[in-house]
């Protein structure tokens, strides 16, 4: 149960992050402005080497867990992203909402996420079970249901 | 459960996964016809404008209308040297002969997605963000034109902005360019002649449009 469980999770998030890996990949310009927009990054290659390197890394990244290769450490680094786009998100809603006028959970805005406009409630609330489940995968000592079997690289003990 | 020793231990497989990943990020982006130049400075050291400035923040809708927008990127354009233009203004070129004889040049500023779809009859493509696909065509016309007009969304949008600054590096002088700073949401919200597709039967459609309009 457990196994399946986690094949399906595995197979829903790596999917999740090939589609809105590839759909950034096909308007970085958009993605790029958004990065500008966070107001975190302020030099332009910084900004510039993000919007290139994201999105095909996390089309990278989906494609590994679907396939079932370097399972632990692609769902880990998916995690680790998540956590990084919610503290981005969470901070730029706050920044919004002390702008004064209205309640929290009303706020929309773009988060660059690939999905176009947000309500940050419901984004947010997204996020912490997509990082629950990303490092509950990440956390699984063994993975069934490959398609391909998982590449475990280790110098010790041939595991 | 892995603990995070098994994390730790096994550096091989993050190499393969961000090592590979990263180089495949950095091919790809290369050779992707939308990849980004990471060297460029696309936002040309501009200051981002505020998210509480933005559009982007939807929770302003009510008192925070397009025409407020509109103001504020007229004031910030003015500061930077650039005359606007106003919707009437635009509208008049329609029946301007200058337009269709190159005296006057309309340049749209956003992507070729969105240009397609729909742009003010007449208007070269012209986006900053790809300027090496557009620039040979559009700037021997901008340089023999009496009036440069750079428009792109409307609002807060900056890109007619970044490519007016393009073209004044590149020589075209910042008396004759101008930015109609209510871009395509102005446009649209008038019900004005609207061009799709290529630029090259444009005027033969505006022709049709006008004459349609005199017809009783």
């Amino acid at each position: 149960m457990k196994d399946t469980a986690a094949f399906v999770i595995r197979v829903f998030i790596g999917g999740m992050f090939i589609y809105l890996g590839w759909t950034k990949t096909l308007d970085p310009v958009t993605f790029l402005k958004s990065i500008r927009e966070f107001d975190i990054l302020q030099a332009p290659w910084q900004m510039n080497v993000v919007a290139a390197w994201l999105p095909w890394f996390e089309v990278w990244c989906g494609l590994l867990l679907m396939l079932g290769v370097a399972i632990r450490v692609s769902a880990f680094s998916l995690g680790a992203l998540l956590v990084a786009f919610t503290s981005m998100v969470s901070w730029r809603a706050l920044d919004l909402y002390s702008a004064g006028g209205i309640a929290f959970c009303d706020i929309q805005f773009d988060c660059g996420c690939g999905t176009g406009e947000v309500i940050v409630c419901h984004k947010l609330v997204q996020n912490v079970v997509l990082i629950s489940f990303s490092f509950w995968i990440a956390c699984l000592k063994s993975h069934k249901f490959g398609l391909l079997p998982a590449i475990r690289f280790s110098f010790r003990s041939g595991r | 459960m892995a603990s995070s020793k098994d994390l730790n231990n096994s550096w091989p497989e993050w190499l393969f996964v961000l090592g590979l990943g990263t180089a495949l990020s950095v091919i790809l982006n290369h050779h992707s016809s939308n990849g980004l130049d990471v060297t460029r400075d696309y936002f040309l050291t501009s200051e981002t404008i505020s998210p509480k400035d933005s559009n982007s923040g939807r929770q302003h809708s009510s008192d925070h209308s397009f025409e407020t927008e509109v103001q504020q990127s007229i004031e910030r354009l003015m500061q930077k040297g650039f005359q606007p233009k106003s919707t009437v203004e635009v509208v008049a070129l329609m029946e301007d002969p200058r337009l269709e004889s190159g005296e006057v040049v309309l340049i749209d500023a956003r992507n070729e997605t969105l240009f397609q779809e729909r742009h003010i009859p007449g208007a070269y493509l012209l986006d900053h963000y790809k300027i090496d696909q557009y620039i040979d065509l559009v700037l021997p016309m901008c340089q023999i034109a009496e009036q440069v007009i750079v428009y792109c969304s409307g609002g807060h949008c900056e890109d007619s902005e970044f490519t007016a600054t393009d073209l004044q590096q590149l020589g075209v002088s910042q008396d004759k360019l101008f930015i109609y700073a209510a871009g395509m949401r102005g446009w649209n919200g008038g019900a004005y002649p609207i061009a799709m597709g290529d630029r090259f039967d444009d005027f033969e459609e505006l022709h049709s449009m006008q004459q349609a309009q005199e017809t009783p």
